[in-house]
This record gives structure tokens, C-alpha cells and sequence, in this order.
């Protein structure tokens, strides 16, 4: 049973390269897979803490949220917004920002929030502050 | 016949003056109205290279880069066309003071307004009134409106009749307290009511979860801890979300005063 596993497994890895010749059909309609999605939250850290942390956040985006749909009614994305909140505020705040952001995100409250034009998601950045113009940008 | 032909084109050609100061006005006038700022600017730069002490041109100048969003060139070009800022007369001076706000460069905007002459009292007022109102220091805008000289200016009325609004703020203290003894109250208390109750299910949830994992596998396991752990940290991001949440109450009713307060500067200066 093992073996017949083992060789049922090796064949198939065989026909990986003749499935992504079958994908390569709907290259107009679906991703080749290639692309290489760059995350500028994990860049630029500063300490040993955010390296940790951004290497979390690599982890999580590499490994599960990228088996996921966007499913996150926000943008940024709450594995996004932790790593911003730890960055901008320290592992403390932080850390309790992104658990109050966690329990937030479930799309009860939408008039809470602005909508982001270019994701259509609700808008919330750590630290973000909404504030009223004093001058018409029109007159 | 060709000869008529040829000699009429000829008086064409003298109506073609597109580039005079008057068409050029004209010009930059229409590029201004129909929203192409970055255009208009450079139009308006022609137009203060042929007069320089038209101050017209000059204010219409800093509009377009102020409408152009280049406010940083605008203070640049300001630093050239009005060497003296005390002598700059009164329609550049609002301007240049829509300029700093704009920018919300409130310090800068108070220190021009200290050294310019040509500004009336009350205006400076009016402008700084309207400081303190964008800087949420509304009990000093209440004291500085009530040095309006004149009782029955429009903006100050309407400023008057905001400053009175400002009605009772609910306390984020409160609402820290209250997340504190039941999580998910302190968004409640700030009609947040849907945000609360998820709250109270992930935090009551977490603690459940615990209880049950040290009651089933002892003290020792490592399950227990871990929804502890997790348990917490939603407690402590509940008392932060309920004291955000109030924060965030009292900011929109002060933004809807302040999104109020800019109509009616916009309507006046």
C-alpha cells in the first residue's frame, strides 16, 4: 500500500508541469501563479522585535492566507494592520490594537468607517485620524 | 479675387493675440474654472512676470497652487512675491492664510497674521477662531469670538451658534471602566452596540474554552494557557476598543460641527 502511494504520488508530481501548460489556455482569465505578491508592511524594520514579528507575518501570508479568499472587511488586512500597529506603536499597543481589530472585523458596523474607492473595503489604518478640511478645494 | 483672399487672411492673422496679458488673463481664468490648476498656475506665473505689483494675478497665483495641491511651491513662491509679509494687502493675506490652513500649519498662520497690517481686527479674529474651532479647543474659541467687534458679522454669528452646540461628550475613562468589569459594555455605552456583544461572545468564549480545557486536563496542560492567553488578550483589546470607540463618538460629533464651521468659512472668505 505504501509503495503503490509513494509511485501514485511521483506520477503525479510528473504531470505538474503538463498542468500548468493546461493553465497557460486561460492566461487572460486566471493567474499563471507567478506573480509574486511583495509585502512593504515587512520591509524596512528597524529592530530584532519587527524582524520577528514581519517574519510571522511572512509566515501567516505565505502559508495560510494565501490558501484563503480575502475574506478581511477591512484594508488594510488585519494581519496587515498587526504588523503596522506593532511597527508604529510597539509590541504592546500594538499587539492589543490588532485583538480589538480582530473582534471588529465582522462587518456588523460598515457606517463606522470610510470606504477605500480602489478596494471597495472599509478603511482602517492604525493611528489613522479622520480630519475635516478647513478650505474648500474647490473655491 | 486671390489677391482680396489673401490680403483679408492678413487682418485674420491680427486677431489671432492669444498670448496679450488681457487673452492670457483670460486664458488662465478658464483653466482655473474648469478645474486644470496645475495649468492655471503656470499661466498665472506669465501673468505676475508682465505685472509684478498686480496683486490680483498674485492672489490668483497662490490659488491655483493652492487648488493644485502645491502648497509647498505656494509658500516657496510666496516667499518671492511678498518679500514683506506685513504689507501684503487683504485678498492675498486670506489666501495666504487659506494657504496655512490648508496645510494646517496653524503656528505659521498665527505669526502672519500678527505681523500683517492690512487684515482688520475682526478678521484676525474670524481666523483665529477658526484655528481653535479645526484645533478642538473650543472653549478657547468661545473667549476669542466674544472679541468680535461687530455683533452682527455672518460667520460670526454662525461660529456662535456652533460653539453653542458643542453638547455633553461621553467620558472614554467610562467607557475603560465599564469594557473593564463587562467586556464589550464600553462600546455599548458608545453606540456601538454590535461591536460590544462581539466582543462579550470572543472574550466570554475564550474564557469558557479555558475553563473547560483546566477542568478537563488539569492545570498542567498546555491548552488551558493557551486560551488564556488568547482570552486576555481579547480583554485588554476590548478596553482599548471601548475606549476607542468613545474617543471616535466624540470625534464625529465634533467633525460634523467642524465640517459645519468650514461651509460657512468657505461661504464667507
Amino acid at each position: 500500500m505504501k509503495y503503490i502511494v509513494i509511485s501514485f504520488l511521483l506520477l503525479s508530481l510528473s504531470g505538474v508541469k503538463n498542468s500548468f501548460a493546461q493553465t497557460d489556455i486561460y492566461r487572460n482569465v486566471v493567474p499563471d501563479g507567478n506573480i509574486k505578491l511583495v509585502h512593504n508592511e515587512a520591509k524596512n524594520n528597524k529592530n530584532e522585535i519587527e524582524v520577528v514579528f514581519s517574519g510571522l507575518f511572512l509566515f501567516y501570508k505565505t502559508f495560510f492566507s494565501s490558501q484563503d479568499l480575502t475574506v478581511c472587511t477591512f484594508t488594510p488586512s488585519c494581519s496587515e494592520f498587526g504588523i503596522l500597529a506593532v511597527k508604529k506603536f510597539g509590541v504592546i499597543k500594538g499587539g492589543v490594537m490588532t485583538m480589538d481589530r480582530l473582534t471588529r472585523c465582522n462587518g456588523l458596523s460598515p457606517s463606522n468607517y470610510e470606504v477605500d474607492k480602489k478596494t471597495m473595503l472599509l478603511k482602517d489604518e492604525p493611528g489613522y485620524v479622520v480630519r475635516v478640511p478647513v478650505v474648500s478645494d474647490i473655491k | 479675387m486671390r489677391f482680396l483672399i489673401l490680403f483679408l487672411i492678413s487682418f485674420s492673422g491680427f486677431a489671432q493675440d492669444i498670448f496679450s496679458p488681457k487673452n492670457a488673463e483670460k486664458y488662465a481664468d478658464y483653466l482655473l474654472k474648469s478645474g486644470q490648476y496645475e495649468l492655471a498656475a503656470k499661466e498665472y506665473e506669465r501673468l505676475v512676470f508682465f505685472s509684478p505689483q498686480n496683486d490680483t494675478m498674485k492672489t490668483m497665483l497662490l490659488k491655483s497652487y493652492r487648488l493644485a495641491n502645491q502648497t509647498d511651491l505656494a509658500l516657496q513662491r510666496l516667499m518671492v512675491i511678498y518679500p514683506e509679509v506685513s504689507v501684503v494687502p487683504y485678498s492675498p493675506s486670506v489666501e495666504i492664510s487659506k494657504l496655512y490652513f490648508t496645510k494646517r500649519d496653524w503656528k505659521a498662520a498665527s505669526e502672519f497674521w500678527e505681523s500683517n497690517k492690512s487684515l482688520p481686527e475682526d478678521d484676525k479674529t474670524l481666523l483665529k477662531t477658526t484655528v481653535q474651532i479645526f484645533e478642538n479647543n473650543f472653549q478657547e474659541a468661545r473667549e476669542t469670538i466674544e472679541l468680535l467687534k461687530n455683533d452682527e458679522n455672518s460667520l460670526g454669528l454662525a461660529y456662535k451658534s456652533i460653539l453653542e452646540k458643542e453638547t455633553h461628550k461621553k467620558s472614554p475613562a467610562l467607557a475603560g471602566m465599564m469594557s473593564l468589569v463587562l467586556p464589550g459594555s464600553g462600546k455599548a455605552y458608545s453606540k456601538n452596540w454590535k461591536d460590544g456583544i462581539v466582543s462579550l461572545f470572543f472574550t466570554a468564549g475564550m474564557s469558557f474554552q479555558a475553563y473547560r480545557s483546566f477542568n478537563t486536563h488539569g492545570i498542567n496542560n498546555y491548552r488551558g494557557w493557551i486560551y488564556s492567553g488568547i482570552g486576555f488578550g481579547f480583554y485588554l483589546g476590548n478596553i482599548y476598543g471601548g475606549i476607542k470607540s468613545t474617543k471616535d463618538y466624540n470625534r464625529k460629533k465634533i467633525n460634523n460641527l467642524q465640517h459645519e464651521a468650514s461651509n460657512h468659512f468657505n461661504l464667507y472668505f
